[in-house]
């Protein structure tokens, strides 16, 4: 039986990509054995990072897994969040700060898109937002998740998100076992580009890796645009390589352990009240095909 | 010019424009319209959730098989939420550029990395 430490603290941040990519390092090569999530020294869990760690045990899904010593605040958590592993066994979340934890299959779009109304949107905890922000949260949302459909080549996305009442902010993590950024671009450019320099090419205005008949490369675009103006953060973790973007700021880093998949970690300001309608100038008639 | 007026909402089942099929799915229907030389009316009344590749699909890759001159003659779009105008304008100048001049693109893009 393999036992593995969970660390101190899992934070929606770079550290926090790390420590669970490491935790993927050593899943990844077991078979048809037992293994042991050892939650004892774990004081902190971020419950959207669920996401991610149900990722990366349904990479391993031959395992059986066993998670021991859970503390109770982060057992009761687990379940508000409804986490699959403990059968969707469920506890009320009186005060709808966490969003259910989801696997969702890459084609099933239209579910997805309810379950961001049903558990995350109509969370009656979450201020008045604008519907325009509302809105524009949705949109951001299904924007990753189809990307992680038409580039990542997987079978499932995995989905969780944390409301944090007092700061105002949301978290919402959404990953893919399947292709990383870097294999894509790699293959793309025929370089062997580092993790953290695909990314940053990944998310640049009017870069893709497609190269039929769709055109792409502004999804991400209109990610940052909105963030930017919502004073939100994106955070995406990809192969070794990790980027973030926070006010004007966008530095890549190196993640120092490989994860075999693509995190991304949305942040919205919910307490915004910026209205995002442009007076624009644009009618119908005006769209310039 | 005979007019086919295609409700967005029809063609998608709801209020969200968002998967890639319905998408697709939409850009077949207007290239069958085009072939007859329709002009088409894209009413996208009740939408309330539309993202960038839905529309690459279904506006975007038109720009592969039509130019410019020929969708602004043939296309008009009607009913469309005002904050999704800014939304269609970039997918299609987006689309524009893509296969203006592709070639050059992806050299440019390659180039990109050539101090890796």
């Amino acid at each position: 039986m393999l036992t593995i430490q969970l660390p101190h603290r899992i934070g929606s941040n770079q550290r926090g990509f790390a420590s669970l990519a490491n935790v993927y390092q050593q899943v990844k090569p077991c078979q048809f054995g037992k293994i042991q999530l050892d939650f004892q020294k774990t004081t902190w869990f971020d419950a959207n990072m669920l996401a991610m760690l149900g990722a990366i045990m349904e990479s391993a899904w031959t395992n059986d897994f066993d998670i021991v010593n859970l503390g109770p605040d982060q057992e009761k958590i687990f379940k508000k969040t409804r986490y699959s592993y403990f059968g969707g066994e469920s506890l009320p979340d009186q005060h709808q700060t966490t969003v259910e934890y989801r696997k969702s299959k890459v084609s099933e779009i239209g579910s997805f898109e309810k379950y961001l109304e049903k558990k995350l949107l109509a969370h009656r905890e979450m201020p008045r937002m604008s519907a325009l922000l509302r809105k524009k949260i949705k949109e951001s949302i299904l924007e990753i998740f189809n990307n992680a459909k038409m580039h990542g080549n997987c079978e499932f996305v995995f989905s969780c998100g944390q409301y944090y009442p007092r700061k105002g902010r949301l978290d919402f993590t959404i990953v893919d076992i399947g292709n990383t950024i870097r294999k894509k671009v790699r293959d793309y450019s025929g370089r062997e580009v580092s993790g953290k320099r695909a990314i940053e090419w990944a998310v640049r205005e009017h870069t893709t890796t497609r190269k039929g008949d769709i055109p792409g490369g502004l999804g991400f675009t209109l990610i940052r645009d909105f963030l930017c103006k919502n004073e939100g953060k994106i955070q995406i973790a990809s192969a070794d390589g990790y980027w973030y973007e926070e006010g004007r700021i966008s530095p890549s880093k190196d993640l120092n352990v490989f994860f075999g998949g693509t995190v991304v970690n949305l942040e919205f300001n919910v307490n915004d009240q910026c209205s995002y309608c442009l007076p624009s100038e644009i009618e119908d008639k005006d769209i310039p095909f | 010019m005979e007019q086919k007026i295609i409700n967005i909402f029809d063609v998608v089942g709801g209020k969200a424009a968002v998967s890639t099929e319905d998408g697709e799915r939409l850009f077949t229907t207007i290239s069958a319209f085009l072939e007859k030389d329709f002009e088409i009316v894209l009413d996208f009344a009740n939408i309330e959730t539309l993202i960038t590749t839905f529309l690459n699909t279904a506006i975007g890759q038109l720009y592969s098989k039509y130019d410019s001159p020929f969708l602004r003659e043939h296309l008009r779009v009607i009913n469309l939420a005002p904050e999704d105008r800014e939304r269609m304008v970039r997918t299609i100048e987006r689309a524009k550029e893509y296969f203006k001049d592709k070639e050059n693109i992806e050299k440019d893009i390659r180039e990109a990395f050539d101090d890796e």
